[in-house]
């Protein structure tokens, strides 16, 4: 604990990806929730987003955590 | 040799029962859908919506996180509260729910706390128990309609979320009298004692119990997740009490059940077109945040402190839950209210609801606070005492 390096880069860097990816949602907020509305096929589309979207944001959550100092305190089982 | 092929053959079975379970996972989610409620219009979003529904987000996967469950009970109400028919909500909740639980498992099966295995088989048997709770949910629905449903759903949710949680509550609370990290379940050492065949050893969770206790279990949760929507409330003390698993270990486990039951409940509403993926994203800002702390968290704290907090917000919500009751006892004409004070036990619900989840919120971040404090004092004594000697 506390020694180590902390993220602040990588954090910062899945941050900017993260946001980018939310605002390209947004942004076309209509045009997605429209086609995806449509259901069928349509359901991998919705499960790959959700997907894709926690592995950019949980890999920003997780450096971020790290950055600040929130880190587990001992490892393996109870 | 015999024992794998038996265990192994246990999982076809069960997968098999899965299988055919799927198509009705839609309804999972313990709301009784009539046919009103089924209305595909998506909301629009103004900024403030979508700051509520980050901080939602964020204190849901805070306790989902740390107690493996959660999270849903205010989630669905809470997109409702924008504006979102209850099939959207129901539907965004589902697919809000498996990449949270996906990643909070991700991370507690790297501080090993995760068995693998015992998830595995939970949550194939829950899923199965889903299909029949939506058998009692629809003969009630038929027989009672929405108002008969919705008084049954509180009357069930009630009873049990409190005669739990009480249990629970008493539970902990000898933890902390005896001085000691957690309790030992008697009924679990009974239930270790049933030799009925396939026998199956979970390594992580250090226990071997009869495969004829975990399906019933897990089939339990099922049931209680369609039909009172909060499994986990059912799944983790049942795998603390009934199979002698750790607390941090069930609490754990649990998040492999959300998991799966959450992807399968996605893929049905999603094909019906649904999901309001916007509201999924907003929670997921807030809640791949919080449960990355809950999961944190867990290693902070003593074991019987999950089941303080487990036990705390089962209570609340239960009483959230039955001030719903004098309005459906009202819509079946049992009794006489009229709108405003409907309306006042709606609101009072719903802020108890959030009051639940805050408050949840606060004791597990005040015990990290504490605890890291602890630690820097304890710390600060070393450092002074090395440079004395």
């Amino acid at each position: 604990m506390g020694t180590q390096k902390k993220p602040t880069g990588r954090a910062i860097l899945w941050g900017i990806i993260s946001l980018a990816a939310y605002l390209a949602l947004f942004l076309n907020q209509d045009v997605v929730t429209r086609n995806f509305a449509r259901g069928g096929i349509f359901a991998i589309a919705v499960i790959l987003t959700a997907m894709i979207f926690s592995f950019i944001h949980g890999a920003f959550a997780n450096y971020l955590l790290e950055a600040l100092g929130i880190q587990p305190l001992k490892k393996g089982v109870h | 040799m015999r024992g794998r092929k038996a265990v192994l053959w246990s999982l076809v079975a069960l997968g098999t029962l899965f299988l055919i379970s799927i198509p009705s996972l839609a309804e999972a989610a313990g709301e009784a859908l009539g046919p009103g409620d089924v209305v595909k219009q998506f909301v629009r979003l103004d900024a403030l919506g979508a700051i509520y529904l980050i901080i939602l987000g964020f204190l849901g996967g805070l306790i989902s996180g740390f107690i493996g469950s959660g999270g849903a009970f205010v989630l669905t109400p809470g997109m409702m509260s924008l504006g979102a028919p209850a099939a959207i909500a129901v539907a965004s909740n589902m697919c809000h729910k498996f990449p949270k639980s996906m990643v909070g498992a991700y991370k507690r099966y790297k501080y090993g706390q995760l068995d693998l295995k015992l998830g595995v088989f939970m949550a194939i048997s829950a899923v199965i128990g889903v299909q029949l709770g939506i058998y009692v949910q629809k003969f009630i629905f038929a027989r009672w309609g929405s108002a008969g449903s919705n008084l049954y759903v509180s009357v069930a949710f009630v009873l049990i979320l409190t005669l739990v949680g009480l249990y629970m509550l008493y539970d902990a609370r000898r933890a902390v009298r005896a001085s000691t990290k957690d309790t030992v379940s008697g009924l679990a050492e009974k239930m270790k004692r049933i030799n009925i065949p396939p026998m199956i050893s979970f390594n992580a969770a250090r226990i071997r119990v009869s495969f004829w206790v975990i399906a019933p279990l897990g089939l339990a949760t099922g049931l209680l997740a369609a039909t009172i929507a909060v499994g986990g409330f059912i799944g983790v003390p049942g795998m603390i009490y009934i199979l002698g698993v750790s607390p941090i270990m069930a609490s754990a486990t649990e998040l492999v059940v959300a998991f799966l039951m959450g992807l399968t409940g996605t893929i049905t509403w999603a094909v019906s077109g649904f999901v309001d993926i916007r509201m999924v994203l907003l929670l997921l800002a807030g809640s791949l945040i919080g449960v990355q702390v809950g999961a944190v968290g867990t290693t902070y704290v003593r074991e019987y402190m999950i089941k303080l907090v487990m036990a705390t917000i089962m209570l609340i919500v239960s009483i959230s839950r039955g001030i719903a009751i004098p309005t459906y006892l009202h819509e079946l004409g049992l009794i006489e209210l009229n709108q405003g004070t409907v309306n006042l036990l709606d609101k009072a619900s719903f802020i108890i609801m959030c009051f639940a989840l805050a408050l949840g919120g606060v004791i597990v971040l005040g015990n990290m606070w504490k605890r890291k404090k602890e630690l820097q004092a304890e710390e600060a004594g070393m450092a002074v005492n090395l440079q004395k000697s």
